[in-house]
């Protein structure tokens, strides 16, 4: 038994998101302000934006652990997508109600709203009885919750709505006309954006009005949420720390160049990371050894990039070694190069006159590549998709 | 006139029996030399073993009276080389091998430390870490060997057969971009073995591949873009005495 105690646990495993949050300072001190602003009754609030894996839900765990620490009370519900404005309602605010009603359970012995929400008459609660959704309903529902948890001795609630790009625009334009009557709500939404063009607040800004604008241009439901959060992508630092923050006091660690190459193909983006990472700490402890070398990433990368690595060893095995070895060089970067600047690469003590004519020739080569693998714009090339760059190079690996 | 002036009589003349549309190229190749050393990817950029074993077997093939002398030359530097820098990659070995192999440095310490050096690098033979590619390679460089020492790469060859053997013989990839160059690569390298049962089943297998192929989608397809996966299919079929003269006429003329 005592073995099995001494076990080494994933530390990438889902449920660790909370214990091991890094890399977001920024966001969470903007948290910290808006839990502030609320005990002053001044709720400020939030959508939290980003593309998928940029880690909206953990962010969302996260304010939802920093306000109990501040003994508010915390929910995250996820919206349903494809429904009604209604039906959207009723929903979460199930969820809501059954997530309190833990927390009723744990302080006064007994659940108590959802057996009130499910009373068919006499309920203290309008939305489940009503034919279609109105505002007033709403903020009387709203209201009953604030005077329950009061009860309870908290005089704040905070409410964290994932999956919030599926909210119907009615459903937020009466959750705003309901919350401008309500001081002691904070509520915050994540904002999954298809794309963030480099500005994920923005972003996350626009499609909140889009939705707005449905609701009979209601645009006041979308300056509801006075302040944007927005997750880019890690820096290498952060996502460096990531990776070795959860593996501090663990018996199994990480090649440095492993995690060089962890952040190098997942881009920045955390739930890569943590995916990559998770993997290759499995592969290590079944190995039987105590560091993750870069043989077992190669090992793990080739186990879930199958596809582009045949499509690397297809191109590999019609190339000639001079153009394995432009390939592999163009594949180690991720910016866009010039042939010259790859031809400065490739053969840096040759002169300039020397340089041009291999410059042609290497135009040619990348050409021919073709744009599975190889993009160009304005004379520049690039192997864009960090996978199949990573795949690219270890194919043009000589043997 | 001299003894010197017949040699370069002589030397020109025998230049003239190089087919005339390979002779400008011959000629590139001398050029791009760089001097006391071998060849590197173009001209005037630094020495590559690969590159430079490569162009010897090219001159080699085209029988340039110049061979001989340059493949001396090349061979010496290319010792030195490895005596300063052991070879890294069985690649690296094969090229090494190839150019002590064109010198007929065969039987030495030299080429037998050699030898050692790719059996090493050749040890996993079963396992993804020896690409078929490279292990065609390895067979085709022991062409030139007395039978003696090929013995001792019946192994090279033994796993050849087994990965020519499966289902999707040399093809596992089911990309004919990389499926034709491995297959006309394993063909090429297994045809001198033929007299074994087993190399002949699957030299057969894969050269019905390589037909297959060119009777459904031609010379022009996709997969033969490139003037290097096209001259690999022409090799491997130049091994094959039933080959149809017309449908390697095509892609003989599409090389030109």
């Amino acid at each position: 038994m005592l073995s099995e105690a001494l076990e080494p646990v994933n530390p990438f495993h889902e449920g660790a998101a909370g214990k091991y949050f890094v890399g977001r300072d920024d966001q969470l001190k903007r948290f910290t302000r808006a839990l502030t602003a609320l005990r002053k009754a001044e709720p400020a609030h939030l959508y939290v934006a980003g593309v998928n894996g940029r880690g909206k839900t953990s962010c969302l765990e996260k304010l939802v652990e920093m306000a109990r620490e501040s003994d508010i009370l915390a929910v995250r519900v996820a919206l349903d997508g494809g429904v009604r404005a209604q039906q959207q309602i009723l929903a979460m605010f199930e969820k809501l109600l059954r997530k309190v009603d833990e927390i009723h359970k744990e302080m006064a012995g007994a659940p108590r709203l959802i057996a009130e929400w499910k009373q068919s008459s006499g309920s203290p609660f309008h939305l489940p009885g009503s034919g279609r959704l109105q505002n007033d309903h709403l903020l009387q529902d709203l209201t009953h919750v604030r005077d329950v948890i009061a009860e309870l001795g908290f005089r704040h609630l905070v409410l964290c709505i994932d999956e919030g790009e599926r909210i119907e625009p009615y459903a937020l334009s009466a959750l705003k006309n309901a919350l401008l009557e309500l001081k002691e709500y904070l509520v915050v939404l994540s904002v999954r954006l298809a794309e963030d063009h480099g500005d994920p607040v923005r972003a996350g800004k626009l499609k909140l009005e889009e939705i707005a604008a449905a609701a009979d241009r209601d645009l006041g439901a979308a300056r509801l949420f006075v302040g944007g959060v927005g997750l880019g992508s890690f820096t290498a630092e952060q996502a460096r720390y990531c990776i070795t923050r959860r593996l501090e006091d663990n018996a199994i660690r990480f090649d440095d160049a492993v995690i060089d190459l962890i952040v190098r193909v997942a881009e920045g983006l955390p739930d890569r990371i943590i995916s990559y990472a998770h993997q290759v700490y499995d592969r290590t402890e079944a190995a039987e050894t105590d560091i993750a070398t870069v043989e077992i990433f190669r090992q793990t990368f080739v186990a879930l990039h199958k596809l582009e690595l045949d499509e690397a060893n297809a191109l590999s095995a019609q190339s000639t070694s001079s153009d394995r070895r432009t390939l592999r060089e163009l594949a180690r970067h991720d910016v866009p190069l010039t042939p010259l600047d790859l031809a400065r690469k490739l053969y840096a003590d040759a002169s300039a006159d020397v340089l041009e004519p291999v410059a042609d020739a290497l135009r040619g080569v990348l050409d021919r590549v073709g744009d599975t693998f190889c993009v160009s714009t304005d004379g520049r090339y690039l192997v864009p998709d960090p996978v199949r760059r990573y795949a690219l190079e270890i194919s043009m690996e000589p043997e | 006139m001299s003894t010197g002036q017949w040699l370069d009589l002589l030397s020109a003349t025998e230049e003239h029996l190089i087919p005339a549309d390979l002779r400008a190229a011959a000629e590139f190749l001398l050029y791009a030399r760089n001097p006391g050393e071998g060849w590197g990817d173009y001209p005037k950029v630094p020495t590559d073993l690969q590159v430079t074993a490569q162009v010897i077997g090219a001159l080699q093939v085209l029988r340039h009276p110049k061979t001989r002398e340059l493949a001396t030359s090349v061979a010496a530097w290319a010792h030195k080389h490895y005596l300063e820098r052991m070879p890294a990659t069985a690649q690296d070995a094969i090229g090494l091998l190839i150019l002590a192999s064109a010198d007929q440095d065969i039987d030495g310490r030299y080429p037998e430390e050699l030898r050692s050096t790719l059996r090493a690098a050749l040890k996993h033979l079963d396992s993804d870490r020896v690409s078929t590619l490279t292990l065609a390679q390895a067979v085709l460089a022991t062409e030139p060997w007395p039978d003696e020492h090929k013995k001792r790469v019946q192994p090279w060859v033994d796993e050849l057969v087994r990965r020519g053997q499966g289902a999707d013989a040399w093809h596992k990839a089911r990309l004919p971009e990389e499926s034709l160059p491995v297959t006309s690569l394993a063909v090429r390298a297994l045809a001198p073995w033929k007299h074994l049962n087993a190399v002949e089943a699957v030299v057969q297998r894969g050269l019905e591949y390589l037909h297959s192929h060119l009777h459904e989608s031609g010379w022009e397809s996709r997969a033969l873009s490139g003037t290097y996966a096209l001259t690999l299919v022409l090799r491997a079929l130049a091994t094959d005495a039933d080959c149809e003269p017309e449908l390697f006429e095509k892609g003989l003329d599409l090389l030109r």
